[in-house]
């Protein structure tokens, strides 16, 4: 991603340098995401198709969906493009952990080779991709995973 | 996996400061949850006091959410489903639904949000996000909130009938396999 791409930022610092998206301080956050994505593939058929989409956190021992869903394709619509949205997710984030969104195959049986995200080339209004990340409290809290 | 094409990208990223208390909840299980094969009877997601990621806007005693006050509320909900069979036909089909009620067996009952999904092609071992989208609805001061899951009717084939096999699970690599979201219209 490109930095013209943020349309609006309050919460990370970022400069010509900045390359990741650190969590500036510990809270809870609210996360939502947006994907179009087309497996251009024939392969799937009757086979297995599970594609997960989200967020993620990384921290030095860590790298893991805090705000994610499971999208399963199948024949009808392998070869398409289909919206997977992440609906407003709360968790709670250490300061310094990085964020980014991240797509990986979940369950599927045959390789992916040309999978798209993006949009159909006629639909000119379309977004590829978009997240949303607000700092909702600043209290502290603990969980094991998020 | 090649991404190409990237274009149009929106990079949507807000900060509100200045107040430390958005009045919304979101509770989540990390825990998998056994389904049972009875078409047609509502069976409840449960979640625990464990669950419970962030709550400013209600109680949660005895598995039960209920709100504290009257209001407009936005709601939505997941979860992550997989059958656990492999079907031998393409033609077999099983159809999920997931929904969220609004006082479960009371006479203020109500459907706030639905959504089905199909598995089908003889794939039915893929686990697949049901999705409930955010949905704006007027609430009461001490209304329930509460998730279900139906086997619709049209279903052709079992789930995985084994009672150590749970159905509401883990796809690969996410923690969080159901959850409800519930944030106050300001």
């Amino acid at each position: 991603m490109d930095k013209q791409d943020i349309v609006k930022n309050d919460l990370f610092e970022i400069d010509e340098k900045t390359q990741k998206l650190v969590i500036p301080e510990n809270g809870f956050y609210e996360i939502s995401a947006s994907f179009n994505f087309n497996p251009s593939t024939s392969v799937i058929k009757f086979n297995r198709g599970g594609v997960n989409f989200g967020i993620i956190q990384i921290s030095e021992n860590n790298e893991q969906y805090v705000a994610a869903t499971r999208k399963s394709f199948d024949k009808d619509n392998q070869d398409m493009f289909s919206r997977i949205e992440v609906y407003p997710t709360i968790v709670y984030l250490q300061k310094g952990v990085v964020i980014s969104p991240a797509v990986n195959s979940g369950l599927i049986g045959n390789v992916l080779l040309g999978c798209v995200l993006g949009c159909e080339k006629k639909n000119k209004n379309c977004t590829s991709f978009s997240m949303n990340i607000t700092l909702i409290s600043e209290e502290d809290a603990y969980q094991k995973y998020f | 996996m090649h991404i190409k094409n990237i274009f149009n990208l929106v990079f949507l990223l807000i900060c509100v400061h200045g107040f430390a208390q958005e009045p919304s909840l979101y509770i989540r299980s990390l825990r998998s949850i056994h389904l049972e094969n009875m078409p047609l009877v509502p069976q409840q997601i449960k979640f625990r006091d464990v669950d419970m990621v962030y709550n400013k806007i209600g109680q949660f005693l005895n598995e039960r959410i209920t709100v504290s006050s009257s209001g407009a509320f936005e709601v939505s909900a997941f979860a992550n489903i997989n059958p656990g069979v492999m079907g031998g036909s393409s033609k077999d089909s099983i159809h999920m639904e997931l929904y969220v009620m609004k006082n479960h067996n009371q006479p203020t009952e109500q459907v706030i949000g639905t959504t089905v999904f199909k598995y089908s092609y003889g794939n039915f071992d893929v686990a697949a996000g049901l999705m409930i989208p955010p949905k704006e609805i007027q609430l009461q001061q001490g209304d329930e909130i509460s998730l279900w899951v139906k086997i619709l009717p049209s279903t052709t084939i079992d789930i995985n009938k084994s009672s150590k096999y749970d159905h509401v699970n883990k796809p690969t690599g996410m923690e969080q396999i159901a959850g409800i979201r519930i944030a106050k219209v300001l």
